[in-house]
């Protein structure tokens, strides 16, 4: 079974690498199975020998799963002509870029781009607003196969990169045909496949990204060749493309980082005679194409997406107002104007929405909680506005001169009072706890003539972001913060708890010790009678200071990052992690009630589970074999154990890599979410299967991946395993396809077959 | 990988009669640092309210609940029991007076006390055992005496004390286990072994932190065994033996030892109390005083029945003469926590069935009632029957949700909308008929209402005012399992003869106790996500970057604050390991063999295992969503000093005896110093304000300076600026009600807002669950269920309303993403408002 040493050997110290010489302990035996030059000096010999459909037989594999890929994409990519599932978001933002306005997502532009500038090759104007799951495509004049079919491309890539991988990573043809073909008959993949949405172009650009990073590590022997750079920097921008997809593909970030940090450990080692200096070039080599390529590649698309974006949209109120200013049309620059003295304001919170009102109505004496209050009148905030929602701003000494009437405009650090308009008391707060925070201050109106509390109402206005005391309160453009004067307390408001019935349900408003806190923001929302003038609205589109590139995109990355954390919200079709290998559960994409016909999103289970069972072989099996290595005892070939730890520790680490970290994330999380590691889960297990069929590593290497092959199926066995897995794999497929498609409706019983599991939630059980 | 032979870098114990000595004056010392005003303050202080209170439970033995095994609880009931508590005093609020109550606290408190001052010789042997010089040792021994926070956390009834004394006995026993290398399987290696194993399963039974300690033995054990395997000279079969001997000692022993004190945990609290509620019936009737007694098996048309909701222990389904305000305004239908007669209802069958039972040949025989019939349920005190129709609940208004109400009046002969189908789900493997026929107590079922095709559903929500706040029942469509399971618990028919069988909720093992107890542990322990004000993040932890308020009254107070040169030069010392690991680490593949003053190999032998005990004692924390206290960083803490020692002493081995001396009696003094300065907070005697301003080092300890009087101001003075207990909130100082009853018709005058902040706060207990809620009297198990139930839901309630919703969203297909941000209000600043040009 093993390899001679002494034949290995042999065939090493020959070989040149990079134009060095490579001593046999250096060069271990790492190479043989891959580098071009062993190949060479084999098939040289053995050429004339081999019959023509094996030398052949990688090409011949990979034009086979060219056509099912793309047949298994493409059949009936026009049904159904109706809005499926996230085709809603996606389609949508798609037109938003066609419109050119403004939209707001927690994922990185690219693959909307994408998507969107595949409709604009197709002259859609963006018309369509993809408004719910069902609509109909065409009476609305959408491209959509179009769409669907440009998607689906780079669907229909998957098979043959992940193909190209295995073969680049010295699998046999059998192995790289057999993950070539798990992959391009998943139920999932090719659901998600064929449907405007986002995950296949991730996909794609995870592939390329390993695909280009392996023969970059494959020209390890020729370090700063053209070629070695070309890769270096082709995997760098790969990863830039998968990064800038979704916010998921940060995970290819650490299986790229992790590899390089073991080449890099193998590169430092004194023993192979680098120096220093080598080693830093390296390093700094490294850093320019895995650092900086992606990162200048991710700001690229997004210098193109505010470029594209420049017109007011749905996405604006998310954003700062400067922010705001910069979009054409923008609502916020068109109505913002000064305040001034003696204006009728109404106060709105920024982040809840709530207008700070007041009424007669009194605070109760005592509070369920036994703690007493001052029973003033009380100060709440209203989610909607009225007349108890404006307050007149009254300068703090109306004897001072300086105020010509009361039209100055109030400016950054004034002190005023705030007069209720409808009760006619000032804005007062008090060292009394508030209703429901005994830590925080009671906010309620003193009645004019209250000279006692004449201290306790007067506020000053902080602007946010002001410089120096001349910035001007603007309405809604304006972020200002209430703060008291005598104590220090900023006006603030929180969600939860409301009210009690007392209180009509609304918002506590109370003084808040940190003034500073980032959600005591509060807006003019209006002033009471006027609207901008002409004249107004021209000053203000003047004095918009443009916002640079940057400063805008570390905004829209700061909610990004926030907002995606906050998608914490419960979805009935979300999973945890741990029922992903199993495929407990899958996704309802969209349902036509008429027909009885649906699209139910569920990988291939017999392929995930037979997935699973390689994972776990390979589990078992690395523990294994370090078992006897520590104990001495040598049960296979090295150079099959080498590439077990390598090869297949890299796809292992892969799937790892995108797999594990969801356990960390406290967002909503989607069976899709495993779509990457479901495709390294297969090349596993074509990579297990490889590595129980084929002992003989001198035999299966290939040069690339259509190159020549002459290990194809060294015995009937490995043609019966394949042949199995094969045919179990495409008949589940063909099985559970109509689900996949939506292409047909199935009676009851058919459906009912269908759940393998009873957890499978189908439509129309009945 | 070095392959060693094991015996000659084993240490050997070796403490001789001098050592010994200067341990006793250490002990002696420390007893005095640590023993020293242990009753100030004699008032319940932070989370004495519950483990006080759990010691009475025990005490009295009624069953309670609680987060944390019951180990060091147990271990204080003891000492109370010894110390003469009787368990009545039910150490109900913070601030409550121990002497006016007569409860033996000092004795209480010696327990924590006396096992931290256990860790003083702990330290000092551990050190020993791993071949430390004696210096060293005594270095250790007086840090761990003189650190604030562990000597705070350790004098009040608390569980932290008895778990990091645990965990200090098992690093003892493990390293002490390590001198005993050289002579594997003798009687001492073995002692030392199982010791190990015995000791990580109390600390394991003090508090769940001790997984950690768990993990950490675990970790080495591997390196151990792996550092063996590749030792050719052991046989395989010696092998064997090794990895066997380890397995039984740290993997079966601390799961009996677990066990073991879970069993004695029940045999103690036999007796029924507030804890039921949180358990299944299963459970509920290992106790004394529950009655879930036999019932009838069999279910018959005409069998009166209590229906319990089987997925939750909210209660039966109840009804009773009042309507709902919303919907229908038919008579409400609720799930009720205890036992009356409006949780009857008869099961009859529809009015057709009726009929033509009547027109058959034997009217009167009895009929079971089998998986799929059709029933009606008429309540049996009001003669409503049980309802729905397309009505929306009062509370859950979604529109697969139906109200469930009862409609009728006597004589009335029903509609079809009180036809409900029986789906047995489940039966009971010992009564196989329970999966086709109904019975009490085997069969789990659900009704299904046939008209809407919704099936009856409770979510654990509360009710209305109006609706006496019990919990709302529904029929959903569509819905999911577990939520809509019921089952029969008891079953009274005149006409069943008396030798009919019987059903009984069987009774658990002490396995099925165990894990049923842990389940229910492991749900509230994630549910504990309220916001505290002391809570923090483990990242602040090792440069204590805040304290914790415990306890204050006028001019004294309790914050949790450690010694900060000890916090920092351990965190120093564990962060210094790390990178020289990585550097040798890397310096080692150039080539450069570095010998660290010739201590590299009991650096990463010694320090080395204190390193990965602290890793896996702090970041665990970072995924833990529940909050945290820095009291979890204690047990890190003692690790890190360790780790801090064994530094010391290997890198000053070379210098001069001078030099080395020097650095560690600089580092006691700086230590002793400190102690002193920060002992005020730590014991909770007065201090002055100059001094505890003085003290802030960071902006971020934010104990109260305001509290102590200024050495500048008179005495009269002084009086004017402390606020007086009663405008503070209740539980500051010894008053906890406000408003006297005395004064309560004169006008009250306003609460002021606390000018300490967060000071009214801070004596709030860690919440847990809110025992106070859960009523004080034993006997009134009635109300108490209720409440019980409702505040369990509400303790944990973030988590179930996530899964509420998933059980509750039923299956239709259009619904769905993952990508729309939630709507930050988008119109904050949009056009809806703005006055257009």
């Amino acid at each position: 079974m093993s390899v001679g040493e002494g034949q290995l050997k042999a065939r090493t110290s020959g070989r040149t690498a990079g134009g060095k010489p490579v001593s046999s302990k250096a060069g271990d035996f790492e190479s043989i199975a891959t580098t071009p030059e062993s190949v060479d000096a084999d098939t040289s010999s053995t050429k004339a020998t081999v019959p023509w459909w094996v030398r052949d037989a990688s090409s011949y594999a990979f034009t086979c799963l060219t056509v099912l890929s793309f047949v298994t994409r493409y059949w009936r990519i026009w049904d159904p002509a109706q809005v499926v599932f996230d085709e809603v978001h996606f389609g949508k933002f798609a037109s938003y870029y066609l419109r050119r306005q403004y939209y707001f997502d927690v994922h990185p532009p690219l693959a909307k781009m994408l998507i969107a500038a595949g409709g604009w090759l197709v002259g859609y104007d963006g018309g369509f607003l993809f408004d719910k799951i069902g609509l109909d495509y065409m009476s609305h004049g959408v491209p959509y196969i179009m769409l669907r079919g440009w998607v689906a491309l780079f669907g229909a890539a998957l098979p043959l990169l992940v193909y190209m991988i295995m073969a680049e990573s010295g699998y046999s043809v059998a192995a790289a045909l057999l993950a070539g073909l798990l992959v391009t008959f998943d139920n999932a993949l090719v659901a998600h496949g064929r449907l405007i949405m986002l995950d296949n172009i991730m996909l794609f650009f995870i592939l390329a990204t390993v695909y280009a990073y392996v023969r970059f590590f494959k020209q390890r022997h020729r370090a700063f060749s053209a070629q070695w750079w070309a890769w270096l920097i082709g995997s760098g921008a790969m990863l830039g493309c998968t990064v800038s997809c979704k916010l998921v593909g940060l995970l290819t970030i650490p299986l790229i980082g992790s590899a390089v940090i073991y080449d890099l450990w193998r590169i430092i080692d004194i023993r192979r005679g680098t120096t220093m200096a080598q080693f830093a070039q390296h390093f700094a080599a490294r850093v320019v194409g895995f650092i900086a390529v992606p990162f200048a590649l991710y700001l690229g698309f997004f210098y193109i997406h505010f470029a594209v974006l420049t017109h007011t949209g749905p996405g604006d109120g998310y954003h700062t107002a400067q922010f705001q200013m910069q979009l054409i049309d923008s609502p916020m620059a068109k109505s913002s104007f000064n305040v001034h003295y003696g204006d009728e304001i109404a106060f709105r919170h920024r982040d809840t929405g709530v207008y700070l009102e007041s009424s007669t109505a009194r605070y109760p004496l005592r509070y369920e909680d036994k703690r007493v209050s001052s029973q003033g009148q009380q100060v709440t905030g209203a989610k909607k506005s009225s007349d108890a929602a404006y307050w007149r701003i009254i300068p703090a000494s109306r004897q001072d001169d300086t105020f010509e009437g009361f039209m100055a405009r109030l400016r950054h650090t004034d002190v005023v009072q705030l007069e209720h308009v409808v009760t006619g008391g000032l804005l007062r707060t008090h060292d009394v706890a508030s209703p429901l925070m005994p830590t925080n201050m009671e906010f309620t109106v003193a009645a004019a003539n209250d000279t006692a509390a004449t201290p306790d109402t007067m506020w000053q206005i902080r602007i946010d972001g002001a410089i120096g005391n001349t910035t001007q309160l603007k309405t809604s453009a304006s972020f200002v913060r209430v703060v008291s004067e005598q104590h220090g307390v900023a006006m603030w408001t929180h969600l939860k708890p409301l009210l009690p019935e007392w209180g009509g349900r609304h918002q506590e408003i109370n003084g808040n010790k940190k003034p500073e806190e980032k959600s005591a923001v509060w807006t003019v929302a209006k002033i009471r009678g006027r609207v901008a003038t002409p004249a107004e609205q021209e000053e203000m589109r003047r004095r918009v200071t443009p916002m640079s590139f940057l400063a805008k995109y570390a905004e829209l990355q700061g909610l990004m990052l926030h907002h995606n954390s906050a998608l914490t919200a419960t979805h009935p079709f979300q999973s945890s992690p741990i029922s992903w290998p199993l495929l407990t559960r899958g996704i309802s994409f969209w349902t036509d009630n008429a027909q009885r016909r649906q699209i139910y999103l569920l990988g291939n289970p017999a392929g995930w589970w037979m997935a699973d069972v390689a994972l776990l072989l390979y589990a078992m099996l690395v523990p294994l074999l370090e078992f006897f290595r520590r104990r001495a005892v040598r049960v296979i070939d090295p150079v099959a154990e080498r590439h077990l730890q390598r090869s297949t520790a890299f796809i292992v680490a892969a799937w790892a890599l995108h797999y594990l970290p969801f356990f960390l994330m406290g967002r909503s999380l989607f069976l899709h979410h495993y779509l990457p590691s479901s495709i390294f889960a297969y090349m596993l297990l074509a990579a297990m299967f490889h590595f129980f069929n084929f002992d003989d590593y001198r035999r299966f290497s290939l040069r690339n991946w259509n190159g020549r092959a002459r290990a194809l199926l060294p015995s009937p066995i490995a043609a019966l395993v394949f042949a199995v897995i094969a045919v179990v794999h495409i008949a589940t497929f063909v099985f559970f396809a109509p689900l996949t498609y939506g292409s047909r409706s199935l009676p009851p019983d058919e459906i009912n077959s269908r759940r393998w599991l009873s957890s499978y939630d189908l439509h129309f059980q009945k | 990988m070095s392959q060693h032979s094991s015996s000659d870098r084993s240490p050997r114990l070796n403490i001789s009669k001098n050592q010994w000595l200067t341990l006793g004056l250490i002990v002696i010392l420390a007893a005095y640092v640590r023993l020293w005003r242990l009753s100030n303050p004699a008032n319940v202080v932070f989370d004495e309210v519950h483990f006080g209170k759990f010691a009475g439970k025990y005490i009295n033995g009624t069953y309670f609940f609680d987060v944390h095994p019951p180990l060091a609880k147990m271990m204080f009931a003891a000492a109370g029991r010894l110390a003469g508590y009787d368990g009545v005093f039910d150490f109900k609020s913070i601030g409550l007076d121990y002497i006016s109550a007569g409860v033996p606290f000092i004795g209480m408190r010696l327990l924590p006390a006396l096992l931290g001052l256990a860790m003083v010789p702990i330290s000092y042997i551990t050190l020993a055992a791993l071949g430390h010089a004696s210096d060293a040792c005594a270095l250790g021994a007086l840090l761990v005496a003189f650190e604030n926070a562990l000597l705070s956390q350790s004098r009040l009834i608390l569980l932290d004390s008895a778990l990091i004394f645990f965990s200090g006995v098992t690093v003892l026993c493990w390293s002490l286990f390590f001198t005993q290398t050289h002579r594997p399987f003798s009687n001492k290696w073995w002692a030392y072994l199982l010791l190990t194993g015995v000791n990580m399963g109390n600390a394991l039974s003090c508090k769940w932190v001790g997984l950690f300690l768990v993990a950490t033995i675990g970790v080495w054990t591997i390196k151990d065994l792996w550092e063996k395997l590749g030792d050719l000279t052991i046989t395989p079969k010696q092998y064997a033996k090794h990895f066997f001997a380890r397995a039984i000692a740290l993997i079966v022993v601390p799961l009996a030892v677990y066990l073991f004190w879970f069993q004695v945990h029940f045999l103690v609290l036999h007796k029924s109390g507030e804890g039921n509620a949180f358990m299944s019936p299963e459970f509920q009737n290992t106790l004394d005083g529950v009655v879930l007694g036999h019932t009838p098996q069999d279910i018959y048309y005409g069998s009166r029945i209590r229906i319990r909701h089987a997925a939750t222990n909210a209660g039966y389904l109840h009804s009773h003469m009042s309507n709902y305000e919303t919907g229908s305004k038919q008579q409400q239908v609720t799930l009720y926590g205890f036992r009356d007669d409006n949780n009857y209802w008869v099961i009859t069958r529809t009015e057709a069935a009726e009929q033509k039972v009547l027109n058959s040949s034997n009217p009167n025989a009895l009929q079971q009632i089998k998986d799929g019939d059709t029933v009606r349920l008429m309540h049996w005190k009001t003669n409503r029957r049980l309802h729905s129709h397309d009505k929306r609940p009062p509370v859950t208004t979604n529109d697969y949700q139906n109200e469930v109400s009862g409609y009728g009046w006597e004589g009335f002969k029903g509609d079809s909308n009180d036809h409900w189908r029986v789906q047995i789900l489940e039966g009971d493997s010992r009564v196989p008929e329970s999966k086709n026929k109904l019975m009490a107590i085997h069969s789990r079922f659900r009704l299904i209402h046939i008209g809407q095709r919704c099936a009856l559903f409770s979510n654990r929500k509360k009710l209305p005012k109006w609706a006496h706040e019990q919990v709302e029942v529904t029929c959903m469509k569509s819905a999911k399992f577990p939520k809509t399971m019921w089952r029969i618990e008891s079953n009274v028919n005149s006409r069943i003869p008396a030798d009919a069988p019987l059903a009984e909720y069987r009774r658990p093992g002490l396995i099925d106790k165990v894990l049923e107890a842990t389940a229910v542990m492991w749900r509230i322990n994630n549910g504990l996500t309220k916001s505290h004000p002391y809570e923090s993040r483990p990242h602040t932890w090792p440069w204590m970057r805040r304290g914790m308020a415990y306890w204050g009254t006028v001019n004294r107070r309790i914050y949790l604050l450690g010694t900060p040169i000890i916090w920092w030069l351990s965190f120093v010392a564990i962060v210094t390991f790390g990178g020289i690991q990585v550097l040798l680490f890397l310096r080692d593949r150039r080539g450069i063999h570095d010998r660290l003053l010739g201590a590299r190999e009991r650096y990463a032998e010694t320090v080395g295992f204190f390193f990965v005990g602290w890793v896996l004692h702090w970041l665990p924390f970072f995924i833990m969503g529940r909050q945290l206290f820095l009291h979890h960083y204690l047990p890190a803490l003692w690790l890190a000093i360790m780790g801090l020692v064994g530094t010391l002493d290997l890198f000053t081995r070379r210098l001069s005896r001078k030099v080395r001396q020097a650095i560690m009696i600089g580092v006691l003094l700086i230590t002793i110093r400190m102690y002193f300065q920060y002992s005020h907070i730590a014991y909770g005697t007065p201090w002055t304000r100059e001094g505890c301003e003085g003290s802030k080092w960071l902006k971020s300890w934010d104990y109260d300076c305001m509290r102590y009087p200024s050495v500048h101001l008179t005495p009269s003075s002084t009086t004017v600026e402390v606020p007086q207990p009663t405008q503070l909130t209740p539980n500051i100082g010894g008053s906890p009600v406000v408003i006297s009853a005395a004064n309560y018709n004169d006008p009250p005058e306003a609460q002021h807002v606390d000018p300490l902040e967060h000071e009214n706060k801070l004596n709030e207990p860690a919440p847990r669950i809110d025992h106070d809620k859960l009523g004080s009297n034993a006997d009134n198990l009635n109300s108490q269920m209720m409440k019980a139930v409702t505040t369990a839901t509400n303790a944990d309630k973030d988590t179930h309303v996530k899964e509420d919703e998933k059980d509750e969203n039923y299956v239709g297909g259009d619904v769905g993403h993952d990508h729309k941000p939630t709507p930050l209000n988008p119109n904050a600043h949009h056009a809806n408002d703005q006055p257009h040009a």
